[in-house]
């Protein structure tokens, strides 16, 4: 499903991602854990079609920079940190959806499971919490019907309530939905997928495959 | 296309919203409300009154006003947008690079627009209840180069938007091009002109190339065809193109130009990392 051949980007004079060969089957669950720098978000950015890149990336033959339509029609998005948004949350919701070309009553289902409830989403996004803000995007994410949720840091707003609200959510989704989060701690998302991916100096330094039930016992 | 509206009317929401609106709105009333105030539309000075008077002041305060919010803003919403990792969140959803270029471009063109001509509007509905005279022709034709006017500093302001990655260097290239294009009018000209015995013809040129001389001379031309308070370098201008030629002149190639540096800007922006 998911291709990368030699990826590699450099900034500058930086090398962020030497090289890299991956295939990720549709249904994984993917983690990528590293320190800062390692290359994770880097990757998340190439397939999101947010930079040039040089070797080969594809997501079932398209390429995310020439076919970014294509790509992101199936790919839901939570960032690292939540971007100051200036929009009012029904407002974000509806674009959100009208973009994408889906209802909004997908992604408000999820944000009431998420906790975020009426009130919340009369809100401008500047003006909810942190944790709400993740909350909100994380129901974008999988309220827009698509099939490759990618995640950077998913969790470092939420608190241990919100979280295991978050995992329940994860867990629930399709069997079919290709999931890929970063992470810098190992012992973080690990226990839900079932791949972990480590990576450092924009290389890949191994590359776990769990079978079996991990995960599915949560 | 649909995205293109989509786009658009996010940029519109999204500049309702903030406070630089309300102070550039606040800034073209004020303007107008002024100069109704000042007396001027009963000047006598050059030979024409009222509302004319009133609309070629209010274009002469829009010649520098103007570009330099036009810039200003459009380099704070898109780099900051970029710095603040707005951009990268709209740009993970399905929308192409043209619709959020354009979508964009299109949203702010209508808010960059409604003030400045709103205020134009109310100017002439006031003159209207107080039996000033108006000529509608001329009106339209200020309103053509308003527009003119707007595109091609949007287009401008595009462009430094897809060059850089910071705020503080956008607002630098803004700042400079503003000035060197305000310096560059007849007075600078005829300075250089003096200086350096400039070839006239080259002079014409450079001054030909700047859109506020051109929004300047052909405003005054629409109420100074005696030509008597333009500099000389607009002069030559003016008695190269004629005066409906040189009007035409200064509403299309601003359009031109605006349009061009936002097509590059457009190229970059497609072509570059989008952080």
């Amino acid at each position: 499903m998911i291709t990368a051949k030699g990826l590699s980007k450099v900034f500058r004079k930086q090398q962020a991602l030497a090289g890299i060969d991956l295939e990720i089957s549709q249904g994984e669950r993917v983690v990528f854990v590293g320190r800062n720098g390692s290359g994770k978000t880097t990757f998340i950015r190439c397939l999101l079609g947010l930079y040039n890149y040089g070797g080969i990336l594809r997501v079932d033959g398209a390429d995310p920079r020439r076919n970014r339509i294509d790509v992101l029609k199936r790919i839901g998005y939570v960032p690292q940190s939540s971007p100051p948004i200036n929009m009012k949350v029904t407002d974000l919701i509806q674009y959100s959806a009208d973009i994408s070309g889906k209802p909004t009553g997908p992604i408000i289902e999820a944000a009431k499971t998420l906790n975020l409830d009426g009130e919340d989403l009369t809100k401008n996004f500047l003006k909810l919490s942190g944790g709400m803000k993740q909350k909100l995007l994380i129901a974008i994410a999988f309220g827009r019907g698509s099939d490759i949720i990618i995640m950077d840091e998913p969790t470092s707003n939420l608190d241990p309530d919100s979280r295991k609200i978050f995992y329940d959510l994860l867990l629930s989704s399709r069997d079919d939905t290709t999931v890929i989060a970063t992470s810098h701690r190992a012992d973080e998302l690990t226990f839900f997928m079932k791949r972990v991916v480590e990576m450092d100096y924009g290389m890949i330094l191994r590359d776990t495959l769990f079978e079996g039930t991990r995960g599915d016992n949560a | 296309m649909r995205n293109f509206g989509l786009i658009a009317k996010m940029e519109i929401r999204d500049s309702l919203t903030s406070r630089w609106f309300y102070l550039y709105a606040l800034v073209f009333a004020g303007a107008v409300v002024a100069l109704f105030l000042t007396g001027i539309t009963e000047s006598q000075v050059m030979g024409f009154v009222g509302i004319s008077r009133l609309l070629l002041t209010y274009f002469q305060l829009c010649i520098v006003i103007l570009p330099i919010f036009v810039l200003i803003t459009t380099v704070r919403s898109l780099v900051g947008n970029r710095e603040s990792n707005v951009l990268e969140y709209f740009l993970t959803m399905p929308v192409s690079f043209r619709d959020f270029f354009w979508g964009r471009l299109g949203g702010r063109f209508i808010v960059v627009l409604v003030p400045v001509l709103g205020a134009m509007m109310l100017s002439v509905v006031w003159a209207k209840i107080t039996d000033l005279n108006v000529d509608l022709k001329s009106f339209t034709i200020y309103c053509l180069l308003v527009i003119s006017m707007a595109w091609c500093f949007l287009g401008i302001g595009m462009l430094i938007s897809s060059l850089v990655s910071r705020q503080e260097t956008g607002f630098g290239i803004a700042f400079l091009v503003w000035l060197f294009l305000v310096l560059f009018l007849d007075i600078v000209l005829i300075g250089v002109f003096l200086r350096y015995q400039t070839n006239p013809e080259l002079l014409t040129g450079i001054a030909l190339l700047n859109p506020l001389q051109d929004f300047r001379v052909a405003s005054m031309a629409l109420f100074d065809p005696e030509l008597t308070m333009l500099g000389p370098t607009s002069w030559f201008i003016l008695n190269l193109f004629g005066r409906t030629g040189f009007i035409i002149f200064s509403a299309l190639y601003p359009l031109a130009a605006g349009s061009l540096t936002a097509i590059c800007g457009f190229i970059i922006f497609r072509r570059r990392d989008v952080l």
